[in-house]
């Protein structure tokens, strides 16, 4: 981190080969479309150089800063985009993001697999159970890593991520209902 | 699909990634950007590129050092290696640490370490009187910080007021060893005592935690009597008393006519010696008044000493053996006491009311 406030341009490039990945598929899950995510993960990591720039506050933990930043953004774009759209768009529209589109390549390729069944049960739950899991399960964070994150206790990070795997069973089972009726 | 099974499908989904060929792209975009701005900002002092070299020191220290911050002889010794060794900024970045920060072991180990490095009285008071308003500083960051951490706040405040009572019986000894000394010392802690009130108002409002609470009573009390105390020495000092100083007296009187009354409402049918008490305390005023202020500071203590009394009578189960005994807000309190406790006792001799009157 010291190199990175040293402006050391490499330091910059060892985070983003670190985090970009992980940053990118936080926002995925949350997003509609690939190109989506990827404006934002770039958006994500040029505020991250600006903030270091700025220097008004230490950096501590760059995880759990990049995280956060992440989810701000993605907040942000959200709330562009609905006061940019003529017609008002529901607030459930920010929390349960629309799955990815049907009509892609690669929506078509990955429906036929478990995964692909995972992922759009996933999607239907409420943001806060999907990002318990999206850090938990497939980042692999640990308790204390989320809680550092998403700002809240290890108590209230273990409810949460209880909750949403028990949510995301129920979520699957729907899913997967709905997939052998048609 | 079972739980196992949930959380291995959900592990699969890590391999979702960005396309190669846009990362790649998008990192030479951004390191483009980041060595367009590095080149065209000034060049970083040295001082700092220090600080930033400093600052992930701590973080790496602090990392790998855990352990060894967690004891406080090993804290002390590494304070000594790591001052030694000229790298001062661990000791800076452990300043503005809290308890539960691993460096905080580092800034309480340097605080002791500083106190057995002075040699002068009155700048061993001046340290301990700051490192009791560190310990507020604490308090006022962990308060703000909110969730839990009543506890470590109990603790803190509980510190302090072990550490200004020390302070105090300091600065009465040192009184009566080199008096000018001693009027030096009560001055460096009178001029601390407002603010010392301010946080632990402050604290006691915004907790409703009850062990905090009482402890934050103690710690006012403990306050209060480091006022007296200060107050005695400065005016029975040589030199001329200002009239802060009589501002203040008479704020004391104020106070203590007040607390009185509170603590003897306590009682059914009314304390003993209560009414010699507040007539002690007219006393004091006529004294301050004809300008003896020795006799009314010595009368204010000891009314004040009546009405700590009184309070600890109300809780009698708080303390024994100097060890508290648990919650005390889970034990009845006894809210009317029998008034057997006789307080004139505590005004023989100084100022009690001339009977022949």
């Amino acid at each position: 981190m010291y190199r990175l406030y040293d402006r050391d341009p490499e330091a910059f490039g060892e985070l983003y080969d670190n985090y970009a990945p992980r940053i990118y598929r936080y926002i995925y899950f949350k997003v509609a479309t690939r190109s989506e995510a990827e404006d934002l993960t770039a958006e994500v990591f040029l505020k991250t150089w600006e903030y270091v720039q700025k220097r008004e506050k230490r950096i501590t933990s760059f995880q759990a800063f990049v995280y956060r930043l992440a989810r701000n953004i993605v907040v942000d774009h959200y709330r562009s985009r609905a006061q940019q759209n003529e017609h008002n768009i529901e607030d459930d529209k920010l929390t349960n993001i629309p799955v990815p589109s049907e009509n892609s390549i690669e929506e078509i390729l990955i429906r036929e697999t478990d995964m692909a069944t995972v992922q759009k049960a996933l999607q239907k739950l409420k943001e806060e159970y999907r990002e318990a899991i999206v850090l938990r399960y497939i980042e692999g964070y640990s308790i204390g890593e989320i809680a550092k994150i998403l700002e809240k206790s290890k108590g209230a990070v273990r409810v949460t991520t209880h909750r949403a795997v028990e949510a995301l069973k129920n979520e699957l089972e729907t899913v997967e209902a709905t997939i052998q009726k048609k | 699909m079972t739980t196992h099974q949930l959380k291995k499908q959900l592990s699969s989904l890590r391999s979702i990634k960005p396309d190669a060929s846009w990362q790649k792209q998008q990192k030479e975009m951004l390191l483009n950007i980041v060595r367009e701005e590095a080149m065209s900002q000034p060049v970083l002092s040295w001082s700092t590129r220090i600080e930033n070299a400093g600052t992930a020191f701590e973080t790496f220290f602090a990392n790998s050092f855990k352990v060894m911050a967690t004891h406080s002889v090993s804290a002390i010794l590494l304070v000594l290696v790591v001052l030694s060794g000229s790298a001062g900024y661990v000791v800076s970045a452990a300043e503005n640490s809290l308890p539960g920060d691993s460096l905080y072991k580092v800034k309480t180990a340097v605080e002791t370490a500083r106190l057995k490095l002075t040699t002068s009285p009155q700048s061993k008071v001046a340290l301990e009187v700051e490192f009791a308003a560190r310990r507020l500083d604490e308090v006022t960051a962990l308060t703000k910080m909110g969730g839990g951490n009543s506890l470590k706040v109990a603790e803190l405040v509980s510190r302090f007021e072990t550490d200004l009572t020390k302070v105090a019986f300091t600065a009465k000894e040192l009184s009566v060893s080199s008096p000018s000394s001693g009027v030096e010392v009560a001055k460096i802690v009178d001029a601390r005592l407002g603010n010392y009130i301010y946080v632990l108002k402050n604290t006691s409002k915004t907790t409703d935690n009850s062990d905090l609470s009482r402890r934050v009573d103690k710690a006012l009390i403990a306050v209060n009597k480091a006022e007296t105390e200060g107050l005695k020495v400065i005016v029975n000092s040589d030199t001329p008393s200002d009239e802060n100083v009589v501002n203040k007296l008479d704020v004391k009187i104020k106070n203590a006519e007040d607390n009185l009354k509170l603590a003897e409402a306590r009682f059914k049918g009314g304390a003993k010696g209560a009414i010699e008490a507040h007539q002690s305390l007219e006393e004091a005023k006529k004294k301050m008044d004809a300008g003896d202020l020795k006799t009314a500071i010595t009368i204010i203590a000891q009314v004040e000493d009546i009405v700590y009394k009184l309070n600890e009578v109300v809780i009698p189960e708080e303390e024994v053996n100097g060890e508290v005994l648990g919650d005390v807000s889970k034990e009845p309190v006894k809210d009317e006491v029998k008034s057997d406790v006789d307080i004139s006792i505590g005004l023989e001799n100084v100022g009690a009311p001339d009977s022949n009157k």
